[in-house]
């Protein structure tokens, strides 16, 4: 027969009043942050997936950030296009005019000066900055890609490099990273617009209506009208490839929102506690505290001792 | 048989139920002392006479009692018992030193709260893509490299607590063997001290032999202690096959501060290019009497195992994580050009010669001047990667980088943070995450390993409580046994008393 002594008694109930007490305080702290772990060690599987929620979740922003970046930055291309396309309508317009018989040597120095200020608004244009970056020269956005003055019928600055070269385009693509691994370019350069041949263009019409009217006058007018349409199709098919971008950038947006709610989602099923469940285990527990507490009190103090006269 | 004989019964069971009282006192005093083993009066008739009887024929005889004695005061004690629980509590004293031990480097790396590596990790990544969003400006590049400077204060700062707290587990260390020693010095002294009271074979050192098995215990949750009981009753305790005590003589164990050359092979950086470095372990010897000996349970040896797990952590963990990211964020600067328009610098730097997790450091020119940030990346027209010093057509008049705009090797930078194959086959952050959770893991296996060994102890511990603990109530019993057993006795001697008075009266 096995002895039951006053400490074994003690002893197991010590062991179980431990255990119930480090239960509930589990439980309080998990209710009281509101998280199911604070330390790895107490769900290593699952501690670690939330780290991972949570980076992914962090970079989502990064990368929304990244993409709102890029439209404004595409905005201000856009505005910068809308802007030299409606230049180089007028610019059309007042060719047509020059162009007609009918039209005076005073006429045509009026429609010469206001394409002369055409031309420098457009360099203006080509010159749009967004916070001092000019968002036309590639990658060299803090050097301005178009001059006023042009040299050799060339406006680049030759800061860009050998521009004396035919050849010579601005280039270098300004990337964003829009998601994990995937980039993308948000600039479209003044060489791609097809600025200087828009400036040179103007020269060539500036210096058609400088001419004594005649045919010879009129053809070029009528060459530099030509011209113009085929920059007005190129400007809007450069803004055609914004928008396009401008596109893409919103629809990844919409995708980034997207994977925000449900990484955040997941998250919180991974690290945040069951509140309901919580509460449950909480109330059970202490129902066999104070069941254990109640007992320990009785049998405890029961003894032969009081018994005895 | 003398006419007092009656008399001398009496008084012998006077004086017997008196000693069981007393034994029973004695009980229920120490019912709450540590260690104490209960202890039972044995009681025994003593030497009965042989005499004729009247009834019987002149050569036979009657054999006539003459009362009670104590024979021996008997320790209850179950030796088996001990043994085992002296075994388990080895392994309890090892896991619970490790469990301990193992959540103070958690704590170190606390990479749940705000504040752990991966969320420094997260920021430098972030601040490589915001220089790729802002490679022109000064403000950005300062706010990249005071990032990069904090996620290097951080590795060094791991680095260093690591440290001190191996420091702190050798001292721990240190000081446990003194226990050892002090308690094999106190087991040694109380052999002595049971031998002498033994040599009277009647004689049982109960109390002396109850504090023996308590430093016995004690020391079986430091180390992988032996026990052997001789037949003088003179406990002998070895360790790893060398003599701790031997009858009244104690050994101390010794500890030698040794060390041991780790060889480190890098996957990755190395200033000479071969790829290997060695590191100076300081390490704990052992050794009784001038034999090296080797502790292999208790919580002395839980607290080298953790030791070399905070060396492990310091060396190759922490270590390639440093060394790794220097490799792999240098070789990309160093490929990019800076706003002044020259070759990208060493990012990362070692500031000393061992390659080691305390000594990470950013590059001070960088740090003296943010425009060294190498953000750009340089292609020829045919795509080719540039590389040596620019031509003119990247320059600006004062020589300094047209090509501000571009941030593609920012981007590369920032990019390593997916790169699958980096460090350990795998991307940076998925590597300290799998380090962090594997400790995790070993914390958690060390918590049911000591919860197991806990719950084992608690068993056998009270298994030994049913054989050896004190039970009041028992005691009460025993108590009132004793107490009529000495009335009773008492009565005896009184009645005797009036058979005298009238023998006594009737010579009168």
């Amino acid at each position: 027969m096995s002895r039951i002594t006053n400490n074994i008694m003690i002893n197991d109930f010590m062991k179980n009043y431990n255990r119930s007490n480090k239960n509930m305080n589990k439980i309080m702290n998990q209710l009281s942050t509101g998280k199911k772990f604070s330390q790895v060690s107490e769900a290593p599987i699952e501690s670690i997936r939330a780290m991972k929620y949570g980076t992914t979740i962090e970079f989502n922003e990064r990368y929304q950030e990244n993409v709102e970046n890029g439209i404004d930055w595409l905005e201000i291309t856009d505005q910068a296009l809308d802007d030299a396309n409606n230049t180089l309508r007028r610019a059309r317009d007042l060719a047509v005019q020059g162009a007609t018989e009918s039209s005076t040597q005073e006429d045509r120095d009026k429609i010469r000066q206001e394409i002369d200020e055409i031309k420098e608004h457009l360099v203006q244009i080509g010159n749009t900055t967004f916070s001092d970056r000019h968002v036309f020269s590639g990658t060299k956005t803090r050097t301005a890609p178009y001059v006023e003055e042009a040299e050799n019928d060339n406006y680049y600055n030759e800061e860009l490099g050998d521009v004396e070269d035919e050849d010579f385009e601005i280039t270098g693509n300004v990337m964003r990273e829009i998601g994990e691994g995937v980039h993308m370019s948000i600039n479209i350069t003044g060489s791609e617009v097809g600025f200087n041949e828009i400036f040179q263009t103007l020269d060539q019409l500036s210096g058609a209506l400088d001419k004594e009217a005649g045919d010879d006058a009129t053809e070029l007018i009528q060459e530099s009208l030509g011209e113009i349409d085929e920059h007005i199709e190129d400007v809007l098919s450069a803004r055609g490839r914004v928008g396009a971008q401008m596109n893409r950038l919103e629809m990844t947006s919409n995708r980034l929102d997207g994977r925000k709610i449900s990484y955040t989602k997941l998250l919180s099923d991974a690290e945040d506690v069951d509140v309901a469940k919580a509460i449950t285990d909480l109330k059970q527990e202490e129902n066999a505290y104070r069941a254990s507490l109640n007992v320990g009190a009785r049998l405890m103090d029961v003894s032969l001792v009081d018994f005895l006269r | 048989m003398s006419t007092f004989g009656g008399i001398e019964i009496g008084k012998r069971a006077l004086q017997t139920q008196q000693k069981s009282l007393d034994v029973t006192g004695h009980n229920i005093a120490n019912a709450n002392t540590e260690g104490y083993s209960r202890q039972r009066a044995i009681q025994q008739a003593t030497q009965p006479h042989t005499m004729p009887g009247l009834s019987t024929s002149g050569t036979g005889a009657g054999q006539k009692g003459t009362g009670v004695e104590v024979d021996r005061i008997e320790r209850m004690r179950d030796q088996f018992i001990d043994n085992r629980l002296r075994h388990e509590k080895h392994s309890l004293g090892e896991w619970s030193a490790k469990w301990d031990g193992l959540r103070e480097i958690e704590s170190i790396y606390n990479e749940l709260e705000d504040g752990g590596l991966v969320e420094s990790l997260n920021e430098f990544w972030n601040a490589f893509q915001e220089l790729n969003n802002n490679p022109e400006s000064m403000a950005v590049r300062s706010s990249v490299v005071q990032t990069s400077v904090n996620l290097t204060s951080h590795i060094n700062q791991l680095d260093k607590e690591l440290g001190e707290y191996r420091e702190h587990i050798a001292e721990e260390v240190e000081s446990n063997v003194e226990k050892v020693n002090y308690y094999t010095g106190q087991i040694a002294d109380l052999n002595n001290q049971i031998r002498t009271i033994q040599a009277d074979s009647s004689k049982s050192a109960n109390d002396l032999m109850d504090r023996r098995d308590k430093l016995i215990d004690e020391l079986s949750e430091l180390a992988d202690i032996k026990v052997t009981t001789d037949d003088l009753d003179q406990t002998n305790v070895s360790l790893d096959g060398s003599t701790l005590v031997q009858g009244s003589s104690a050994y101390n164990v010794e500890v030698l501060d040794d060390e041991r050359i780790e060889n480190v092979e890098y996957e990755h950086y190395a200033e000479d290019g071969d790829g290997n470095d060695s590191y100076t372990v300081p390490e704990q010897a052992f050794e009784v009497n001038g034999n090296p000996i080797d502790i292999n349970g208790g919580e002395i040896k839980g607290q080298l195992d953790v030791k070399e797990s905070v060396a492990d952590q310091q060396i190759n963990k922490l270590g390639d994580l440093a060394r790794g990211l220097a490799t792999e964020v240098n070789s990309i600067h160093e490929e990019g050009y800076d706003l002044n328009g020259d070759e990208g610098l060493e990012f990362f730097k070692f500031n000393a010669d061992e390659f080691k997790a305390s000594h990470l450091e950013v590059n001070e020119d960088i740090v003296e001047d943010p425009a060294k940030l190498a953000a750009a990346r340089l292609k020829d027209e045919d795509g080719e990667l540039i590389t040596g010093d620019l031509d003119d057509d990247f320059l600006d008049e004062d020589g300094n980088l047209l090509d501000v705009g571009n941030g593609d090797n920012a981007m590369l930078i920032a990019n390593l943070k997916d790169a699958g194959d980096k460090i350990g086959g795998t991307t940076f952050n998925d590597y300290w995450e799998s380090e962090v959770s594997k400790l995790g893991l070993e914390i958690d296996q060390a918590q049911q390993f000591k919860d197991n060994q806990e719950n084992l102890t608690q068993q056998l511990e009270n298994k030994r409580e049913e054989v050896s603990g004190v039970s009041i109530d028992e005691e009460m019993t025993e108590m009132i046994k004793f107490q009529h057993g000495y009335s009773a006795a008492g009565r005896l001697v009184s009645q005797m008393d009036e058979m005298f008075d009238h023998l006594i009266g009737m010579v009168r």
